[in-house]
């Protein structure tokens, strides 16, 4: 399948979606017949958004000057030979960030998150790795809490004093 | 009036935190603008939570600083590198990197920021006269002339999204619409599309939303597609630059192009949707074919005019482009989007009523418009061959860099561990429609202006008894409509022609 149609499916499925939360909300008390409701907007959007969408699915791929017919390229080559793994291992990195924001603190969960990061990324020079970690956390640390009195969660430093 | 707006405008950017916020605001945009996939719009996104609190003008003023850094920066590693970090810059690595090739990249850096400056400075020359001007017609806009205005904006970021593209753009700025209705609805108080999560009651935040879909999706394609970039810039960094000099005679050639393609980039900067991208590769078109005998055949192979052109043309538009946003509120781009964000996170809503009102903030971005490009010019040039080291960070330390400051950046505004889950599942889907090729730039625009077209269609229709007749009473709405239909069935149309004529 083409690439773009499978992007355009996909926004095609979301404003159907869309559409049907859009006949569910609620009207506005006392602004009956005031042209506009909350919903007017959200009910046109998923018209366009399906109208546009389907457009993409019937007509035949554009024919492009700049990049010789790309656009015939199929899905499964736009995701081809690409380096899956370290992306989603930052991913996970990122979400375990906001896991662990709150309750591990900030200091300790960003230097774990950017050690995990430069691990990923496939660096191995453990001090090195270490020595900016830390360096750039404990920096930006002390420009937040003592330069711009911003404050930081302490998380498990807490219990040790250090907040 | 102007006399004493320039004033205004000297009095204002000439103190010494504001010329050491527009200093810094170069230099931090230069080198974030350099790092290859990071564009404009991310570099100004992260400089967004820096600046919170800052006064208005200091703010913006920096911001100003951090564009011009940051077009800089983009052309920096597209001479160097051959890697553009966004469609601006695309026509400057065709006469650049082959410059770079032949030990002339100190030559082509220094052709770029002399193009850069002259481009910026004529510009703003323009915005001087043509701003002021244009705000005092906008005074007399109303609720139906702005609804008029932002189809026309939304439409024509569509139309001018290129070839082939027309219509993924159009579907990419409906989603950003759609993402603007999430929240509480401000005239009704009625909550919409929250999915019953008490977290997107304020709706999505406009610093979230652009930093997922530019620079965490921008830095996580650079891993995805892992390139050859970080030994080209080894090499390139430990390369000799070459002289930075041009000669006299090298400017009298340039000159004319630089003039020409000044204007032209000023003014197809002012029209929604066109800006930078199209004015630099219109701009490399015309002196090519202005170009004769010799001069046409160097095109691509590292001429001087070829290269100025792009240069000049990008950053007049881009300074064009701040016509719309000042005077109109309405940004015409990816990029104003992103500055439009950070003027309301300063508290200030630019339209006509910013002139009027703080002609100090509308002042003081004009002049230092001018004090950034020769910031630009007198601080960053000299300095450019030490800048560029920082090309040579490898990319294991640089990714996840970003990836902190983006997740960082909008978590401090909020201090809810939800955003950070919610930029990385909006990242996610930036990642899937990057590689699937629909362009993230419509979506934003179409984000930040849902709110305003949605409002003010609403305050024209109470305005009118809620009959649409407001579409055509006015002449200007109706005016402003017309040209729309014509941008936006031109393309159509020509599009579909083109699709159903016989294969030869």
């Amino acid at each position: 399948m083409r690439r773009d149609k499978v992007g355009a499916l996909v926004i095609l499925a979301l404003s159907i979606v869309y559409g049907a939360m859009a006949f569910n909300i609620p009207e506005a008390p006392g602004v009956e017949g005031a042209g506009v409701t909350p919903s007017s907007l959200p009910i046109a959007l998923s018209a366009t958004g399906i109208v546009a969408s389907l457009l993409i699915l019937v007509l035949p791929a554009p024919r492009r000057i700049d990049r010789d017919d790309e656009d015939e390229s199929s899905f499964s080559d736009a995701f081809k030979g690409l380096d899956w793994r370290c992306a989603a291992f930052l991913f996970l990195l990122m979400v375990g960030y906001g896991l662990t924001l709150k309750p591990l603190g900030f200091l300790i969960s960003t230097i774990l998150f950017l050690w995990g990061g430069f691990w990923t990324m496939g660096e191995r020079r453990i001090k090195l790795m270490l020595l900016v970690s830390i360096g750039v956390t404990v920096g930006f640390w002390f420009i937040l809490t003592q330069l711009l009195r911003i404050y930081l969660e302490p998380g498990v430093l807490h219990f040790l004093g250090m907040d | 009036m102007v006399l004493e707006g320039i004033m205004t405008g000297l009095s204002t950017a000439f103190t010494f935190t504001n010329i050491l916020m527009v200093s810094l605001g170069v230099f931090a945009g230069t080198f974030i603008g350099m790092l290859p996939g990071l564009g404009p719009i991310s570099t100004i996104a992260l400089m967004i939570p820096i600046t919170y609190g800052f006064e208005p003008s200091s703010g913006l003023i920096l911001m100003a600083g951090v564009y011009y850094g940051a077009v800089f920066g983009g052309s920096t590693s597209s001479i160097l590198l051959n890697t553009p970090g966004e469609a601006s810059t695309v026509a400057t690595s065709f006469d650049g990197y082959p410059l770079a090739q032949v030990g002339k990249a100190g030559k082509a850096l220094a052709t770029a920021a002399y193009s850069s400056f002259s481009g910026g400075t004529i510009g703003a020359m323009f915005l001087l006269f043509a701003a002021p001007a244009l705000a005092v017609v906008s005074l007399s806009f109303q609720s139906a002339d702005y609804f008029a205005l932002m189809v026309m904006g939304l439409t024509a970021v569509s139309a001018f999204a290129g070839k082939g593209q027309f219509l993924k753009a159009a579907l990419m700025t409906v989603l950003g619409v759609m993402l603007s209705t999430v929240g509480t609805d401000d005239s009704t108080g009625v909550q919409r599309f929250t999915l019953g999560q008490l977290d997107l009651i304020d709706g999505i935040s406009f610093l979230l939303l652009a930093m997922a879909t530019f620079a965490l999706s921008e830095a996580l394609i650079s891993v995805l597609k892992p390139g050859e970039t970080s030994n080209a810039a080894q090499t390139a960094v430990k390369d000799k630059f070459g002289s930075l000099k041009v000669s006299t005679q090298e400017f009298r050639e340039i000159a004319p192009s630089v003039g020409r393609s000044s204007v032209l980039g000023f003014f197809i900067g002012v029209l929604p949707g066109a800006g930078a991208t199209i004015a630099s590769f219109l701009a490399y078109g015309m002196e090519q074919a202005l170009a004769k005998g010799r001069a046409k055949l160097q095109f691509g192979k590292g001429s001087l005019k070829g290269l100025a052109a792009p240069e000049t043309a990008n950053n007049a538009a881009s300074t064009g482009s701040f016509v719309p946003l000042l005077t109109l509120g309405i940004p015409g781009s990816g990029t104003t989007a992103v500055m439009l964000g950070a003027l309301i996170s300063y508290g200030v809503q630019p339209g006509p009523r910013l002139f009027a009102e703080n002609p100090e903030v509308f002042w003081s971005v004009i002049v230092s418009m001018y004090l950034g490009n020769i910031v630009l010019l007198i601080l960053n040039l000299p300095l450019i061959p030490y800048i560029a080291r920082l090309l040579a960070v490898p990319k294991p330390f640089l990714v996840p860099f970003v990836l902190f400051f983006s997740l960082i950046g909008v978590y401090l505004v909020s201090f809810n561990n939800f955003d950070i889950y919610l930029m990385v599942g909006f990242a996610a889907c930036a990642l899937f429609f990057r590689l699937l090729d629909f362009p993230m730039a419509p979506m934003l625009l179409g984000f930040v202006l849902g709110g305003l077209l949605e409002e003010n269609l609403r305050r024209a229709l109470l305005i009118n008894d809620s009959s649409l007749s407001f579409l055509w009473s006015r002449p200007i709405t109706l005016i402003i409509l017309v040209i729309t239909a014509v941008v936006l069935f031109l393309p159509l149309y020509r599009s579909l022609v083109e699709k159903f004529r016989p294969q030869p």
